[in-house]
């Protein structure tokens, strides 16, 4: 996959991580680090992201994620484990740490808070995936996961995403169709109060609209329940 | 039987496990997922679904057994179970899965001692019928043909 302005970009990449000399090749794939405890799962995963050009590191639990990443608190050091890792897919029930409790870990270290974190659940429950996007996750998606799924992930790993803000909320439940295909719908008056009933009516705004807005700072979102109420959902 | 004939037969025959719902378009997911890199993937997949189903199906046995259940460890098992079938696509089973739990919430022992052994047969049914399309794909390849898709 080829980038232009590669070398600007790479530095950008590279400058994250003090003395580790990441080779061209490296800095060009995606390195996504997957944490699921099914078995099945993890090698569904692994080749809908590497079919996707993706590098992958599965792991079965939230504790081996943070030990790879070196954040697990009983290794002590910070060591960089291995690549640097561009995105973290992780399931939500796992036994022990939870993809929740392993999201929250990830935002609240200094150096891993920056890296997209998508939540994978095969229950599509509204509270949690509620939490998990105030928690600061970028997606969440209602398992299986499809190759689909895998390919719009992608795309938070990219420089443009992170540059231009947040934009448009992917979330992303069974029944709601893909955001980029739906059109923008405004809701003229409505009984249901905005902050109560997520499942009710609410209003959408086109990619375009939102991604005008300015940049928010990388490690908070912006009004997350405006963003949550901002999903199309039939 | 020439190619063409096993050809036709392995379409029938794949063609009534999605219409009988056996599989579901998860499992269509699988297959798109490989190729003549990754040529057994989907073999892959579904022989470890297939031992994580008997080390499930062998707790669950374990677990409703009990003089008193833990129904907390019955529906952490049940909840693998619906996870692993629903994504290799095996619908049916995963069907099973749901009613399960719920029986599990309920903490009926008579539900779900009733779903245990649905969920038996149906993973059997499932796995025969995996394991018969398998033999159809093989029998076509020794026969000099192409898989159809």
């Amino acid at each position: 996959m080829a980038r232009n302005g590669a070398v600007s970009w790479r530095s950008w990449r590279t400058e994250k991580i003090d003395g580790f000399d990441l080779s061209p090749s490296d800095t060009e794939e995606v390195h996504v680090l997957a944490v699921d405890d099914s078995h099945v799962d993890r090698k569904v995963i692994e080749r809908l992201l590497r079919i996707s050009s993706c590098k992958v590191t599965a792991v079965d639990s939230g504790r081996r994620a943070l030990q790879f990443l070196g954040l697990d608190e009983e290794k002590g050091s910070n060591d960089f484990e291995g690549l640097k890792v561009d995105l973290i897919i992780t399931d939500y029930c796992m036994p022990g740490m939870t993809g929740y409790e392993l999201l929250k870990k990830i935002k609240e270290s200094s150096a891993f808070r920056e890296i997209p974190v998508v939540i994978m659940s095969s229950e599509n429950v509204l509270a949690r995936i509620d939490r998990c996007l105030e928690e600061g996750a970028e997606d969440f998606i209602v398992k299986p996961v499809k190759l689909s799924d895998v390919k719009r992930i992608k795309d938070y790993t990219t420089r443009e995403f992170r540059v231009g803000g947040r934009g448009i909320n992917k979330r992303k439940s069974r029944e709601s169709c893909d955001i980029s295909s739906s059109p923008p719908s405004i809701l003229s008056s409505s009984p249901i109060s905005s902050s109560s009933s997520p499942s009710s009516q609410s209003p959408s705004l086109s990619p375009s609209t939102l991604s005008a807005t300015a940049p928010s700072s990388p490690s908070s979102l912006d009004s997350p329940t405006r963003r949550l109420k901002m999903t199309s959902s039939e | 039987m020439d190619v063409f004939q096993l050809q036709k037969q392995f379409i029938d025959y794949k063609a009534s496990l999605y219409h009988e719902g056996f599989l579901d378009k998860q499992f269509t997911q699988l297959q798109e997922l490989q190729d003549e890199n990754n040529p057994d993937f989907v073999v892959e997949v579904v022989s470890l679904f297939f031992e994580d189903s008997e080390r499930l199906l062998s707790e669950l046995t374990k677990a409703l057994e009990q003089q008193n259940i833990d129904f907390k460890k019955v529906d952490a098992h049940v909840h693998q179970w619906k996870g692993s079938s629903s994504s290799i696509g095996a619908q049916r089973v995963q069907k099973v899965c749901i009613a399960f739990r719920n029986y599990c919430e309920q903490q009926n022992v008579e539900g779900c001692l009733k779903c245990l052994q649905q969920v038996k047969h149906e993973y059997y049914l499932v796995k025969t019928k995996l394991e018969t399309m398998f033999q159809l794909e093989q029998q076509i390849l020794t026969a000099g043909g192409s898989i159809p898709v």
